[in-house]
């Protein structure tokens, strides 16, 4: 073993310590972009993003060191779309916005390029690249629908578009639209007959059952997409699994006590804190007796389903967070998994100076 | 007060902006691509929902509703007869966004009609 593997070896030893939580990683992803090592800043970002997918902390720390890596190909793709009209640098530089997670700057040149250039297929497979993003986070049968939607969009444009053809392809495969998979799969064949992704996608999709159920389109993608959060659910479940922090909390009533009591010790203005099930049901409360935790739960459950129900309808995704701001005080609502929590603070805690322990909490705490 | 919420849409992250009262009467609304019935609907039951829980866990309603979701953000203020609503992108700086939509709460606020 040389000298650079026992250095690779150490190195991932310390990355691991820096796994712990979402905050602990994104800190260190950070410090590998001050030091200027953006080989170690992608390891950990991506080891990171895989441990805990749904961390605001590592997502953003990820966006950062996207941005870093494509900062010169961005403002260079800015100066051309700036310079003139070209829906090539258009869609690149919207493609480039998606990898660093900016979608709505993505999205908006995506509009902006659909306006002035409506046969060009490239903002719409970008359109559609988003929209599989969201899918594969979320599982939102919405999303996949719309990936599909704009990535046709692009094939009406462009009969040869490779990317959205192997994508639908996927996509319809997945789902298990047999016909129109191997369609797709022919189409690319066409113009690449020696393509072994369309090949092997081709043989897949074959062997999906010719005569199924009667199935539309949404039908299909809703199910599918059921089949996904199912999946996602069931993680942590089977006995040799250690299961994810939200559960882990669900199952652990004291646990869940040391989780919240935290708060009572790090947090200006703590009155009261609650974790919730999905139904609503009192899962653990650390705060005074003179407040009873079923009223709690029985006043605070209905807000955290209109705001669940708010963020679903108004296509924001999933709902992570809702903070009421009051003379009375600070209640904030945290979508943690399947664990709801709340917490309530006298007129002490202002917003801006809890902001950091409310951080702390959620992306280091709760995942410990 | 549409020229106030046009304002409001122009920074950066702002997707759209209403003004509704609290029984989901669109006062004036600037939405951009978002429908505003949908817009209407879910923040009116948003705000009701709120009101009815907080009352009764003892907390006089909220001033400011910072509504966090994967995709997207909605920010609500108190105007007393109404509420602003701000529709904005996740990964706009929040604190940068909040000083805009507190500026344009206050040119409401204190607009002469």
């Amino acid at each position: 073993m040389g000298l650079l593997d026992v250095f690779r070896r150490k190195s991932r030893r310390n990355h691991e310590a820096a796994l712990v939580s979402p905050l602990a990683a994104a800190t260190a992803v950070r410090e590998q972009i001050q030091a200027g090592d953006l080989e170690q800043a992608l390891d950990i970002a991506e080891r990171g993003l895989e441990r805990f997918p749904h961390s605001e902390a590592m997502q953003a720390a990820y966006r950062l060191l996207k941005r870093e890596g494509l900062a010169d190909e961005i403002a260079e793709l800015r100066r051309k779309c700036e310079r003139e009209d070209d829906p090539a640098a258009l869609t690149r530089l919207a493609a480039a916005y998606r990898d660093v997670g900016e979608y709505d700057k993505a999205l908006e040149l995506c509009r902006r390029a659909i306006e002035r250039f409506p046969e060009h297929d490239g903002p719409w497979y970008v359109l559609g690249r988003i929209r599989l993003d969201r899918f594969r986070e979320e599982w939102l049968a919405r999303d996949a629908l719309l990936a599909i939607e704009y990535y046709e969009q692009a094939f009406d444009r462009n009969r040869t578009s490779y990317r959205a053809l192997i994508d639908l392809a996927e996509l319809y495969t997945k789902i298990g639209a047999r016909r129109k998979a191997i369609r797709r799969c022919e189409a690319i064949l066409e113009f690449a007959p020696e393509d072994e992704r369309a090949l092997a996608l081709l043989q897949k999709a074959m062997t999906l059952p010719a005569r199924g159920e009667r199935l539309d389109l949404e039908q299909r993608v809703r199910r599918f997409a059921e089949r996904q959060r199912h999946k996602a659910n069931r993680r942590g479940r089977r006995a040799d699994e250690a299961p994810p922090p939200d559960l882990a909390l669900l199952r652990d009533p004291d646990l869940l006590y040391d989780r919240l009591h935290w708060l009572r010790e790090h947090l200006e203005g703590f009155e009261a804190a609650i974790g919730l099930g999905g139904d609503g049901s009192v899962r653990g409360y650390c705060g005074p007796p003179s407040l009873q935790p079923a009223e709690l739960a029985r006043s605070l459950h209905p807000i955290f389903e209109a705001a669940f129900t708010c963020s679903l309808r108004m296509d924001m995704g999933r709902l992570r967070t809702a903070v009421f701001e009051a003379d009375s005080g600070l209640c904030v609502l945290v979508q943690f998994g399947e664990l709801r929590l709340a917490l309530l603070c006298s007129p002490e805690a202002r917003l801006d100076r809890t902001e950091a322990a409310l951080e702390r909490w959620i992306e280091h705490e709760l995942y410990r | 007060m549409i020229e106030i919420l046009e304002d409001l849409n122009q920074v950066a992250g702002v997707k759209g902006s209403m003004v509704l009262t609290r029984d989901g009467i669109v006062v004036h609304a600037r939405l951009g691509d978002l429908e505003e019935s949908t817009v209407a609907a879910q923040a009116s039951a948003m705000i009701g929902q709120s009101l009815r829980g907080l009352e009764a866990v003892g907390r006089d309603g909220f001033q400011r509703l910072i509504l966090t979701a994967s995709w997207g953000r909605m920010v609500f203020v108190d105007l007393e007869m109404a509420y602003l609503v701000a529709i904005t992108s996740r990964t706009t700086r929040l604190d940068n966004v909040l000083i805009e939509i507190d500026s344009t709460a206050y040119r409401i606020r204190n607009r002469r009609v």
